[in-house]
This record gives structure tokens, C-alpha cells and sequence, in this order.
């Protein structure tokens, strides 16, 4: 456990000098949020636009060589791996809730009568994308030089989009989706609970998968 | 005691020998006077700690010094056997790196006789 | 004699490149030289025993542990540099201590300190303003400043000026001075370990061509000198890396190969950097 909070603790040191970016883009919802007078919209604004904020941590790994800092310290490199997904889900979390307040404070300056449950749900949902959204890239960032695959970046966001166009397309989801909707209408706090809770299973089983591809990137 | 060590293809543990034992045979040092440690000495001449021990072993072997476990290294007074060796010794090796010289000058063995009898006589005079 | 670092049948291949079978042992409280010349493979084997490039084969062992499976017991008593800093740029000098702190049982805090004082780094000056020599003795700061038990230094003198590299030996000769440190210093600067290392590697190509005490490679090889018309074939056959020129030529030779040369062939102890450079020649040639 130790070990953990120490690492989370140097990817923190490490990207120290990047949260002023987390700001520029809680702004930048806000901004939306308040134009559209819709809170709800900053919330999964943020939420989302925050996740590739992990990006930034392997770019820098791969320009100031912190391969060789994480190698000279007694860390394991499972531990070392769970402190960056540890870290950013925080800085995720952190962001998206910082949203959520602004949110409140755009419905009251607009008189939008938007209620806390909305606002919960709204940031779990966004919240398990952003989990989907890092669960798909962090493996890859982990195997391969960030240099080689930033392209990437955004394609998470074109699969997704493809994705629910598809199933838009394809099933009747207006009709999957009632009850689901009425589920998380009428039990706000446990709905919020689970999504939150599979976002949070989603990376887990995400880093098991990084762990195994940083080894075979290794072994080359 | 000044011990400098330089590049001249004599392997260094040995003029480390022969410049404590010079100093030792001198009196320089005297019974029971304490040498830097092996380590201390590799660090003050840049050497590798194996050079120094080498040296140290060496002298323990002929008597120069002498190693109490915990202590450290002390210089010994020297045998006059002992010091006859090692002044015969270098006699030794002077006289071989003359007959070199000599060889590459192109001397012949009579001329370097003729030589060194002038050395003597100069040295009894001076 | 208990071994800081032993290194038992290293295997990694790459495709045009292989370690293969490298082993050698370095006792505890000397220092050991690793040579060979860029590409030979120092710094892959070095990656290895950090396990930051998966082995093909082999054992490594560092101060009596597996090197791979007790690595996090066993980096807590490592310090290691390489030749450019590895931390975040925007970092201050201060920082990197305080970042490194928690990871370790036995930081010194105060020690961080005079290191760093003592080479001339202000605390508060950051990463990416530092110059090469400034950054390389931070690496070295902080290795030091863990009571680290065995110090591992890949390249860390090239690109230094000579006055940044005796500075470097200096700090390296006071440790070893100490007796509780062992040293393993890549480089392929080998006049920086003519005098101060105890025990030399050889690395070529992937392959070990000797590794021991530096005082025994003058016992195992000498360095030949002869006129243009001495080179004979028996000569060439046993010459490694053989340089012939108008004026005569020079070589390498085993020291078992010595005896039985034709007469006026001259010989001498070599130096590491004979040894490196004929060896590296006799690999290009064949």
C-alpha cells in the first residue's frame, strides 16, 4: 500500500506542473455550460475532456526518459502502473466534481432548477466514460512510446461515437433504455454508486491488461 | 612519507613498494609509525584498491611492515639482512636499465665498464 | 569474499544484436570497470540487471539477492546514474530529493544536502537549466544520498570536459575509500579507469572477452611492436586487431601467444584502451 501512495504520489510531482491545464479546461465547460444554459453539459464536458489529461504524463515519461527513474526505484512495476491509473482517475474524479459545483453555480445564476440527482448521475455517467476512455488507452500508452501513438488519442471518442450511432441505428435503445432511466430516476445513489464502481472495475481490468502488454514490450 | 606514483611501465604496486621501503630503510619511518590504510592510500594516489593491497602485501612479505587485524598497517624496522636485499636489489635493476641505454646508444660493454669505473672514482673524490 | 553484483549467463537477443552468455562478478567494496565501445552492449546489460528489459536468459544477482524477483529489497541498497538526467525538467534541485525521499528506508536528507552543496548545485536551480556536468551530479547526488551499498554508472563522463570527470573519479575514489560501496562504472572513456579501477570487463559485441582483476589483463595480454618486415604469418595469425604500417606494426597479442615470436618483436603491458581498441578491430575485421 505503501508503495502506492508513493507512487501516486511522484506521478503527482510529475504533473504538478500541468494542472493549470485542468483549469483552462474546467473553464472551458463552464463556458459551454452557461452559454447553453445547460450545467449539465459542463459537467460531462469536463468530466470527459479531462481524461486525456494522462497523455501528457506518458509524453513526458518518453522526452525526460523516466523509464530510467521508475527502473532505479524500489518500486514494482504493477504498483507503479496502478499509481498512474490511481492518479489520473483522481485528477478525473477531481475535475468532474469541481464541474459539478460549477454546474450548480450556473443553474442558480440561471434559475435553471437542475436537482442534485441529475447532477449525480450525470457526473457518474460521465465519469464511467471517461473510465471506458482510459481503460482503452492505457494499455497501448503503457507498451508503446507515447511519441509513437498519440494519434491515438481521440479515437476512444470516434469508437464510442461509432459505436452508439451503431446501436442507435440497429436496436430499438429508446426502448432498453427505459428502464434503465427509471432506475436511475428513482435510486439516484445507488446508480451513481455502481456506474461509478464499473468505470472503476473497467480500469482495473484495464491495468491488468497494461501490466501484461508493458511485460511483452519488454521482452523486445 | 611522500609516496608519487607516475606513468613510467613500472607497474605501480611495485613503486609504491619500493618508495615505502626506501622510506622505511631510510628511516624515514620509523618502528611502529602508522601507514595510511589501503583504502586511505587508493584514494590519495587515485589507484585501485587492489594496486595498494598488492603493495602492502608485499612489503608484509619482506618485512617492511607489518598488519595488526583492527589496527591498521605499521612500518617495521628493518632487518639489515633485509635491507641489504633490497638495496642490492635496486643496485640490480639500475645497472639493467643502464646496460639498455647503453645497448641503444650503441656502447659497447668496454666503454660502459670504462664508464662506470669514472662514476666511482668521482664518487669517492665527491 | 561476498559479491556485490554477479552477473551469471545473461542472454538478450534483439534482432542484429545479442547479448550472449555474459558473466562476471564484482566483489564487494571495488570497483569495476565495464568496457566496451558504443553498441558493444553495456548499457543492455545494465538495463538488465535494473529489469527494465526483460532477460532472454540467465541469473543476476546484486549484494546476495535475485536481482529480478527481490528487485524492490534490492533497489533500496542501488544508486544508479545514467548519462543524462532522468527527472522531470521542470524540477528543482530540492525537489528531486523530495520526490525520492519516501521511496527509500534509508534516505538522508541532510547528506542529499551536502552533496549537493558540495557540487555545486543551488537548490532551487531546475532540471532543465542544469548542464550536462550539473546534471550528471545530480543523478549521482541523489545515488548517493540513500546509503546506497552498490553504485551502478552507465556512461556517466561522456560529454563532460576533463575537469567534470575528475571531479566524478574524485567523488568515486572517497566512496570506495569507505570500504562499503562497490562501484560498476560503463564508459568507453578508459582512461578514466586506467588507475582507480580494480576490476576490468570486457564487452564486444555482446560478449564477454575478459573480465577479472585489471592488473591481470597485462598478464593475459601484451602489446607488440615490430618492424614492416617482422610481420609474419605466424605473427598475423596470432595478432589481434593488427596495425601495419610502412614503419613497422602493432598488435595484440595473448600472453601465451608471446613466447616463440620472432626476435626484436618488442612488448609491453597494455593499456585498457589497447585492449578495447584491438579487440574492437579484430571483431570489425572479421
Amino acid at each position: 500500500m505503501t508503495g502506492l501512495l508513493n507512487a501516486i504520489r511522484l506521478d503527482h510531482r510529475i504533473m504538478r506542473a500541468r494542472y493549470p491545464m485542468l483549469l483552462l479546461l474546467l473553464a472551458i465547460g463552464v463556458a459551454v455550460g452557461t452559454l447553453s444554459a445547460s450545467p449539465l453539459t459542463t459537467i460531462v464536458l469536463v468530466t470527459l475532456i479531462t481524461a486525456p489529461i494522462g497523455g501528457s504524463y506518458f509524453a513526458v515519461v518518453e522526452t525526460s526518459r523516466l523509464d530510467h527513474l521508475y527502473g532505479t526505484l524500489p518500486l514494482k512495476r504493477a504498483t507503479a502502473e496502478a499509481g498512474i491509473y490511481v492518479h489520473t482517475a483522481l485528477l478525473v474524479a477531481a475535475n468532474g466534481l469541481l464541474a459539478g459545483l460549477a454546474a450548480f453555480g450556473i443553474d442558480i445564476l440561471q434559475h435553471l432548477h437542475v436537482d442534485g440527482g441529475s447532477v449525480a448521475v450525470t457526473f457518474a455517467l460521465a465519469y464511467l466514460g471517461a473510465c471506458v476512455y482510459l481503460a482503452l488507452l492505457y494499455p497501448l500508452y503503457l507498451a508503446v512510446p507515447f511519441s509513437k501513438v498519440y494519434i491515438l488519442t481521440n479515437v476512444p471518442f470516434y469508437v464510442v461515437a461509432v459505436g452508439l450511432i451503431y446501436v442507435a441505428k440497429r436496436t430499438d435503445w429508446l426502448r432498453g433504455l427505459a428502464p434503465i432511466a427509471d432506475f436511475y430516476q428513482h435510486h439516484p445513489g445507488g446508480a451513481c454508486a455502481l456506474t461509478i464502481a464499473a468505470g472503476l472495475a473497467l480500469l482495473a481490468i484495464s491495468w491488468a491488461g497494461g501490466h501484461a502488454a508493458a511485460n511483452a514490450a519488454r521482452r523486445r | 612519507m611522500r609516496i608519487v606514483v607516475v606513468n613510467s611501465g613500472e607497474p605501480i604496486y611495485r613503486q609504491i613498494e619500493q618508495q615505502v621501503a626506501r622510506a622505511v630503510l631510510a628511516g624515514e619511518l620509523r618502528d611502529g609509525d602508522p601507514l595510511p590504510s589501503i583504502r586511505q592510500l587508493a584514494r590519495d594516489l587515485r589507484v585501485s584498491v587492489i594496486t595498494t593491497t598488492r603493495a602492502y602485501t608485499e612489503l608484509e612479505q619482506h618485512g617492511f611492515i607489518t598488519t595488526v587485524p583492527g589496527k591498521g598497517c605499521f612500518a617495521r624496522k628493518p632487518d639489515p639482512a633485509q635491507a641489504h636485499d633490497q638495496l642490492r636489489g635496486e643496485v640490480n635493476g639500475h645497472l639493467r636499465e643502464a646496460v639498455a641505454a647503453a645497448r641503444l646508444a650503441g656502447m659497447s660493454a668496454a666503454d660502459l665498464v670504462g664508464m662506470l669505473e669514472r662514476v666511482l672514482r668521482e664518487d669517492d673524490h665527491g | 569474499m561476498a559479491d556485490a553484483l554477479r552477473v551469471m549467463g545473461l542472454c538478450k537477443s534483439y534482432p542484429g544484436f545479442a547479448l550472449t552468455e555474459v558473466s562476471f562478478s564484482l566483489p564487494e567494496g571495488y570497483i569495476m570497470g565495464f568496457v566496451g565501445r558504443n553498441g558493444a552492449g553495456k548499457t543492455t546489460t545494465i538495463k538488465c540487471v535494473l529489469d527494465m528489459l526483460a532477460r532472454d536468459g540467465g541469473h543476476i544477482e546484486v549484494l546476495g539477492h535475485d536481482a529480478i524477483d527481490d528487485q524492490v529489497t534490492v533497489k533500496q541498497d542501488l544508486g544508479v546514474v545514467f548519462d543524462q538526467p532522468f527527472y522531470p525538467p521542470e524540477w528543482k534541485v530540492a525537489q528531486v530529493g523530495q520526490a525520492l525521499r519516501p521511496f527509500y528506508a534509508r534516505w538522508d536528507e541532510a547528506l542529499f544536502h551536502r552533496h549537493i552543496d558540495r557540487f555545486g548545485l543551488p537548490a532551487g536551480k531546475r532540471v532543465r537549466e542544469l548542464s550536462r556536468g550539473m546534471g550528471m551530479k545530480l543523478m549521482l547526488a541523489a545515488a548517493l544520498s540513500h546509503h546506497a551499498r552498490l553504485l551502478i554508472l552507465d556512461e556517466p563522463t561522456s560529454g563532460l570536459d576533463p575537469v567534470a570527470r575528475d571531479d566524478v573519479l574524485d567523488v568515486l575514489a572517497d566512496l570506495i575509500s569507505g570500504g562499503g560501496v562497490s562501484v560498476l562504472f560503463s564508459t568507453h572513456i578508459t582512461a578514466d579507469l586506467e588507475r582507480i579501477a580494480d576490476y576490468i570487463t570486457f564487452i564486444d559485441a555482446g560478449r564477454v572477452v575478459f573480465t577479472g582483476a585489471k592488473d591481470d589483463l597485462a598478464d593475459a595480454y601484451r602489446m607488440i611492436h615490430g618492424g614492416p618486415g617482422q610481420a609474419t604469418d605466424q605473427v598475423r595469425r596470432r595478432a589481434i586487431g593488427l596495425r601495419s604500417t610502412e614503419v613497422g606494426f602493432s598488435a595484440l597479442v595473448r600472453s601465451a601467444d608471446r613466447a616463440g615470436l620472432p626476435p626484436g618483436i618488442t612488448d609491453q603491458a597494455p593499456s585498457i584502451d589497447d585492449v578495447l581498441i584491438h579487440i574492437a578491430r579484430q571483431g570489425d575485421a572479421r
